[in-house]
């Protein structure tokens, strides 16, 4: 039996032919020259072959032999000519069967790929029917394959706060790839932070399914925040460490002084001097630590810059004062020359003040009867900006190329000996030049040894936007931008902050960008815009996060915030919340200016308050009565309803945390589908939510401004009506510094 | 002889600095938290007030502002101490009503100086 001999190529009958590609008959196999080896003894068995190869096209996929044993019989030009009518068919037999096991194996490997994987993959149909699953999936969710095929995959793993958002996925994932972070219900209840990943499946062009992918991110949200509260502690920690140290040397400092007053007062001068030497090593240690937890700041990355624009004039003029009297100590001069064109400067002055003082400081201390200058210009800089030039010349000891490589570093005076001799903490370079470089400007140094020394700093003009070159604005005036108002767009998606720069810039505002919670209120304490929209389904810091943060500061407090999520597409709702925000313990006179824009609208007296607190609501129906308004007040959202359709009001105060039905689906069910009611509604949210409350919050996306392509225009033309009700109207924006 | 209502929750600073007020020739009342800060300001009898901003019970902000509510002590000066130089206390502070604010830790000269600027006198000797 030969089954399974393997054959070389041009090894017998068969190799030869599979070399040749050609039939070949061999009357006397046993008498051939080409005869295999490999067959055991076929004398008897084996007398004729005849041979021919399975072809597709050009491709060999085999060979088919023919033998006979009878001597007295030949294979003659028929019996090939049936061989090769019968070759064709064994060939293609041969050939599909191997595409088909190797068709199988792929399939099990892919299978096995997609059953073992631990991302939790599923497959929907267009309509958002499960198809296909895998086991990570019915781990993730909890859900057997046989519960979940064929089932709706937003109503098996969303509950209705998710809903929307997890349906307007869906439907984007049957146009293009979509990606994002989302809560989703496991079969349990529990709620888990799943990372989405969904995208069409096409075949020649055609939609057929979705598929999508599930990564479980809970532990990694929660390492995330535990990590950010690590770092708020960081901060607090820096700042009440700051508190303690220096509390009790201003203790050391201030009784030290007094003492010595007492001291001086009774003439007695030996523990006057003892006390002066306790009184000045306090206030040595008090500039050390001072500047330790500045670096430190700057080193955690938890020092902030805060921008104004201001006269350099005045500034210099008040780094003289201070400084002089450590000048006239040390024999020196000083001459301080300020250009007449500088114009304001718009950074952080308490830096620029620190900065000044200590290179002045510097200047005198290594200076001895000499001379000091410090030269204020301004010169124009790269980039089409303009730069303010500060120069401060010594005629002091002087430092070799070497010590000037090092001046800068932290605890490096130029050498060791000179802070015995000159004092000071040796650190205020280093924290000098960290300052000028968070303000985007740069510090330099000259120096000749025995002859003096000069540094200079260069600012950017304007520190906040010296990348876009902006002429300096005049001191004192409110920074507005296009002629309808500034506007900052906070959105983690690039396209949406594009599309609303596009439509807002056209519509005449000027605009500012933010990718995400943390930059956007940097950036609205930066530039102070006169409207915030407000992505709320952002990664980090969500949308109600930054809102209790901008309500929480003072000066961000009075902006109008307007919330934009996605939401399925088969409605079209409002922003939420429309454009106002009151904080609770509600402020009465935060209440009444709320309130003015609407009072002069005719029939305005009519006023609905859905607030579940007695208390609170009390104070306001009184605040508000006497203003002239008629108020009706519901206990909760469903109450609210029935209160719309009984005695419409012409504006809605709206508390968003009530028992029964909260103020979110109060007012996804005012502005649904069934009732589409546009009464403006002011939403009042306690100051301090909970993280609870901000993932219930954050969950639930009801009446919503819609991202979908097909209503790019409605849903901007909501924005631009909003903003331009808040916008045009009389300036009073919180612009005014003492 | 000026009287002036010291607000400060620490000891020792009250110590230090009250002290030193008298040996300035002022009279010195002091209050040891906000709320107390409040009553007896609002006691009256005081031409002007150093209010520290951090303070127990109610801080020096919302001292400040209820006590620039009260009608009869509208022309009494208020001085912000305040731990730190920062632009945002400061606009902080005078937002609340304060008339003037000076650093901790206190400058003797310079927050007489400050004093009596806002009393109308020449800053002392």
């Amino acid at each position: 039996d030969s089954t399974g001999t393997r054959l070389a190529l041009g090894e017998g009958a068969m190799g030869q032919v599979a070399v040749s590609h050609e039939p070949l008959i061999i009357p006397n196999y046993d008498e051939w020259a080409g005869r295999s080896t490999k067959y055991s003894d076929v004398r008897d068995t084996v007398q004729a072959v005849m041979v021919a190869p399975l072809l597709i096209g050009p491709r060999l996929v085999g060979a088919i032999a023919s033998t006979h044993a009878d001597p007295t019989r030949h294979f003659g030009a028929d019996d090939l000519r049936l061989l090769q009518l019968f070759a064709p068919q064994a060939a293609i037999a041969i050939e599909n069967a191997r595409l088909y096991t190797a068709a199988q194996r792929e399939r099990e490997f892919f299978g096995a790929v997609v059953a073992n994987s631990p991302v939790a993959i599923v497959t929907l149909e267009t309509d958002g029917r499960i198809t296909a699953l895998n086991p990570a999936f019915e781990g993730l969710f909890g859900y057997t394959r046989e519960e979940a095929l064929g089932r709706d995959l937003d109503g098996l793993i969303s509950d209705e706060r998710t809903r929307s958002e997890a349906n307007a996925y869906t439907s984007q994932a049957s146009q293009g790839a979509i990606r994002g972070i989302g809560k989703r219900r496991r079969k349990d209840g529990s709620l888990i932070d799943v990372e989405i990943s969904a995208v069409p499946v096409a075949i020649e062009g055609r939609n057929i399914g979705i598929l999508a992918l599930y990564h479980d991110v809970t532990d990694l949200l929660e390492a995330k925040r535990e990590a950010e509260s690590a770092n708020q502690a960081k901060s607090r920690f820096l700042a009440n460490m700051s508190h303690e140290l220096r509390t009790p040397l201003n203790a050391i400092i201030g009784y030290s002084e007094m003492l010595k007053e007492d001291a001086d007062d009774q003439g007695n001068g030996a523990w006057s001097a003892d006390l002066e030497k306790i009184r000045s090593s306090g206030k040595h240690l008090l500039a050390l630590i001072n500047d330790v937890l500045d670096l430190s700041k700057v080193e955690a990355g938890k020092m902030e810059l805060y921008l104004e624009t201001f006269d350099v004039r005045p500034l210099v003029e008040e780094v003289r004062t201070t400084i002089q009297p450590l000048v006239v100590a040390r024999g020196n001069r000083l001459d301080v020359r300020v250009a007449a064109e500088l114009g304001p400067l718009r950074a952080d002055l308490t830096k620029v003040r620190q900065m000044l003082l200590n290179l002045l400081s510097n200047a005198t201390k290594f200076t001895e009867r000499g001379s000091i200058s410090l030269d204020v210009s301004r010169t124009a800089a790269g980039g089409g900006g303009h730069d303010v030039v500060f120069r401060v010349t010594d005629q002091g000891i002087g430092m070799t190329p070497e010590q000037q490589s090092r001046i800068f570093e932290a605890f490096s005076q130029a050498e060791a000996s000179t802070t015995r001799r000159f004092g000071g903490t040796g650190l205020g370079l280093a924290i000098t030049r960290r300052f000028c470089e968070m303000m985007g400007g740069s510090i330099d140094v000259e120096s000749t040894p025995g002859v003096g020394s000069t540094f200079t700093v260069r600012l950017p003009v304007d520190v906040g936007s010296a990348a876009e070159g902006a002429a300096p604005v005049p001191a004192g005036e409110a920074v507005t931008g296009g002629g309808a108002g500034r506007v900052l767009v906070i959105d983690d998606e690039a396209p949406v902050r594009a599309l609303m720069r596009r439509f807002l810039a056209r519509e005449g505002f000027s605009v500012d960008e933010a990718a995400d919670g943390a930059e956007g209120l940097a950036r609205a304490r930066e530039r102070r815009p006169d409207a915030i929209t407000l992505d709320v389904m952002m990664p980090d810091m969500d949308g109600w996060e930054v809102l209790a943060r901008l309500k929480d500061d003072p000066t961000l407090a009075d902006i109008p915030v307007i919330l934009l999520t996605i939401v399925d597409d088969k409605k079209v709702g409002y922003a939420l919340g429309a454009t106002e925000y009151l904080t609770k313990p509600i402020d009465r006179e935060a209440l009444r200016r709320a309130l003015a824009p609407y009072r002069h609208a005719p029939g305005a007296h009519r006023l609905l308050l859905v607030e579940d607190d007695p208390t609170t609501a009390e104070l306001v129906r009184r605040t508000l009565e006497t203003e002239g308004w008629t108020v009706d007040w519901a206990r909760n959202g469903r109450e609210g309803l029935a209160r719309v359709d009984a005695a419409p009001p012409a504006l809605i105060l709206l508390d968003l945390m009530m028992p029964e039905m909260d103020g979110f689906e109060f007012l996804e069910t005012l502005r649904g589908t069934a009732r589409r009611n546009e009464t403006p509604v002011i939403v009042v949210t306690a100051k301090d939510l909970t993280a609870e409350d901000h993932r219930r919050l954050n969950g639930h996306v009801s009446a919503v401004l819609q991202k979908g392509s097909y209503s790019r225009d409605e849903l901007l033309s909501e924005i631009a009506s909003r903003l331009g009700h808040r916008l045009r109207r009389p300036a009073s924006a919180p612009t005014t510094r003492a | 002889m000026p009287r002036v209502l010291l607000v400060e929750d620490n000891e020792m600073n009250r110590d230090m600095l009250s002290r030193r007020l008298l040996k300035a020739g002022y009279e010195v009342t002091m209050a040891f938290d906000g709320a107390q800060g409040v009553e007896m300001a609002r006691a009256g009898g005081h031409d002007i007030i150093l209010m520290d901003m951090s303070l127990p019970v109610i801080d020096g902000w919302e001292a400040t502002r209820q006590i620039r509510a009260i009608d009869a002590l509208r022309g009494v000066p208020i001085i912000a101490l305040t731990a730190h130089a920062m632009a945002g206390d400061r606009d902080k502070a005078l937002e609340a009503g304060c008339s003037d604010y000076d650093t901790k830790p206190v400058e003797l000269p310079r927050l007489l100086a400050k004093m009596a600027a806002l009393l109308g006198q020449a800053p002392p000797a």
